[in-house]
């Protein structure tokens, strides 16, 4: 199995090493503002922080982890075309041993995409001069744990063995979850708006945001103590299905 | 060490697709030899092989593989096993260096010495990418890989197919190699019978999923023939002796499947040696019996 893993990590280092590259870049900008606060032409400027801290490590997070999976997207269909995916039929290795492999390729990306979004909160907290923000890594932790969809890829591709065909099904998988997702985000604003008339006389900015924390804060808990079942299940799922289209096609 | 007498057996072998079966192939292939696997395109050459390396499910018969069942023990034979096709099944991207860390982490008998020593005799680069290889330098490549793990039995899917000959020489040498320690078989399908002629211990013969004319080469070649006659003559020959006959102006070339029996009954006919490429269009064309 350590030689389908080699294989693996071998073929997506470029798009790892770009991915590091836009990282580092995009830590050390967002770092630099951050120090030009008070050590640089922003000096003095109210308001940069508090703009720019809460996002920088959202963005971070979402480079890496987006950018350490996307590598390993393609890699099934490339597979096929160099009809690698007939020649692992071939190999003297379990189907489940096969397929476990790129699972552990994806699960050591989202980890190292994981580490990196947590080490961009400590650089970016640091310039900032702000402690390490606890709900910004569990917002990271959060994020990694949804990022574990991205593990449909295997059974997707093992099936539909290119990723516009993979893309347009997922999509049509998820329209009706988008689709809920809108309506849910506009019932939810519209009582936020009217929560903050009934308890603050008007809804501005300030006063919707009053009424939105709590139950951000709810939702950001709710998710943190289901993301370890969340992923274990989605793990579980993918596995199982991508185990099931291997075996499929053998004809 | 599981003792065994031949290194593929195949019985009653069975698969159906909408439009094609592979029906009932039954033949084996005895250790220490190679054996040619000839049909034209669509015959089930490489649905049959699919089906030794497990790649197709079989619907019925039965597989031995080095003494071992396909499916069963399909990894304990898959260790001792390599295939080769016709196209190197590796990315592009990848190169030799990055072959042998991926092989030797897969093979329990991969050795690093005898797949760079290959490299290093059909002086192929380490380093270069496989995108960047030739047809030929990817066939050699293939077969390096394949030779590197210690196989008992290799299986090869029109392996030498659209290589040049001298490419292609150089490649049988080396299967003779192979089969100088004779506890290596090849099985090698192709259509390009001439490479088999030079080569091949014994022949299967399989035309539309049906084995035709199975055994080895030497028995197959003398028991056909290419009879020659006239017209005229050609409605004196038995109907059971002729597998097909190609007509022209002048008269009929008829292949017989027992070119001793013949030559006894025809005692005037001129009957030529038939070579493994004459007899795989004579079958071919069996059901038309007369054509030109």
């Amino acid at each position: 199995m350590k030689g389908l893993i080699y294989r693996e990590l071998y073929l997506i280092r470029k798009t790892t090493v770009i991915t590091l590259l836009v990282y580092f870049i995009f830590v050390a900008m967002m770092s630099l503002v951050c120090i030009s606060t008070y050590a640089g032409n922003l000096k003095g400027e109210t308001g940069v922080i508090e703009i720019f801290y809460p996002q920088a490590y959202f963005y971070a997070a979402c480079i890496a982890l987006v950018g350490m999976g996307y590598g390993h997207n393609d890699i099934i269909q490339k597979d096929y075309q160099s009809r690698w995916q007939l020649f692992s039929y071939t190999l003297p290795i379990s189907d489940r041993k096969l397929i476990a492999s790129k699972f552990i390729v994806r699960g050591i990306l989202l980890l190292a995409g994981l580490v990196l979004a947590l080490l961009a909160e400590v650089i970016i907290s640091a310039a900032a001069k702000m402690p390490v923000s606890a709900d910004h890594i569990k917002n990271i932790l959060i994020i990694g744990a949804v990022m574990t969809v991205g593990f449909s890829e295997i059974p997707l591709m093992l099936r539909f063995k290119n990723q516009n065909k993979g893309a347009a099904v997922t999509l049509l998988a998820l329209a009706p979850f988008m689709a809920a997702f809108v309506y849910f985000a506009w019932k939810f604003t519209k009582f936020c708006m009217s929560e903050a008339v009934r308890l603050y006389g008007e809804a501005t900015d300030e006063t919707m945001a009053k009424v939105f924390a709590p139950y951000c804060d709810k939702a950001r808990t709710i998710c943190f103590i289901a993301a370890p079942f969340f992923v274990v299940g989605v793990v579980a799922l993918f596995y199982v299905w991508s185990l099931k289209e291997y075996r499929r096609r053998r004809y | 060490m599981n003792d065994y007498e031949n290194a593929i057996e195949i019985k009653e072998l069975t698969k159906r697709y909408d439009g094609f079966t592979l029906d009932k192939v039954s033949f084996s292939v005895p250790k220490g030899s190679i054996m040619g696997f000839i049909g034209q395109n669509g015959a089930g050459k490489t649905t049959t092989i699919n089906a030794l390396l497990n790649i197709v499910k079989k619907d019925e018969g039965e597989i031995r593989l080095l003494g071992l069942d396909s499916e069963k023990d399909e990894y304990e034979a898959k260790k001792q096993i390599a295939a080769v096709f016709d196209e190197l099944p590796f990315d592009d991207r990848l190169n030799a260096i990055a072959i042998d860390k991926i092989l030797r982490e897969i093979y329990e008998e991969w050795s690093t010495d005898t797949f760079f020593g290959y490299l290093d005799r059909f002086a192929l680069p380490r380093k270069k990418k496989f995108g960047k290889f030739s047809k030929g330098m990817k066939m050699k490549l293939q077969i390096a890989a394949a030779l590197s793990h210690n196989a008992k039995l290799l299986i090869m899917d029109e392996a030498t197919t659209g290589l040049d000959p001298v490419v292609r020489n150089e490649i049988l040498d080396i299967f003779l190699e192979y089969l100088q320690n004779e506890e290596n078989t090849i099985l090698m399908s192709s259509h390009i019978t001439s490479d088999l002629d030079k080569i091949a211990d014994c022949v299967t013969f399989i035309d539309k999923g049906r084995v035709l004319v199975s055994g080895f080469k030497d028995d197959i070649l003398d028991s056909h023939g290419i009879l020659k006659c006239t017209k005229d003559d050609y409605k004196d020959i038995a109907a059971e002796d002729i597998v097909s006959a190609r007509l022209n102006d002048f008269g009929a070339e008829i292949m017989v499947s027992d070119k001793a029996s013949c030559s006894r009954k025809y005692s005037g006919a001129v009957i030529d040696p038939a070579t493994l490429e004459d007899i795989m269009i004579f079958y071919v064309n069996r059901d038309k019996k007369e054509w030109r």
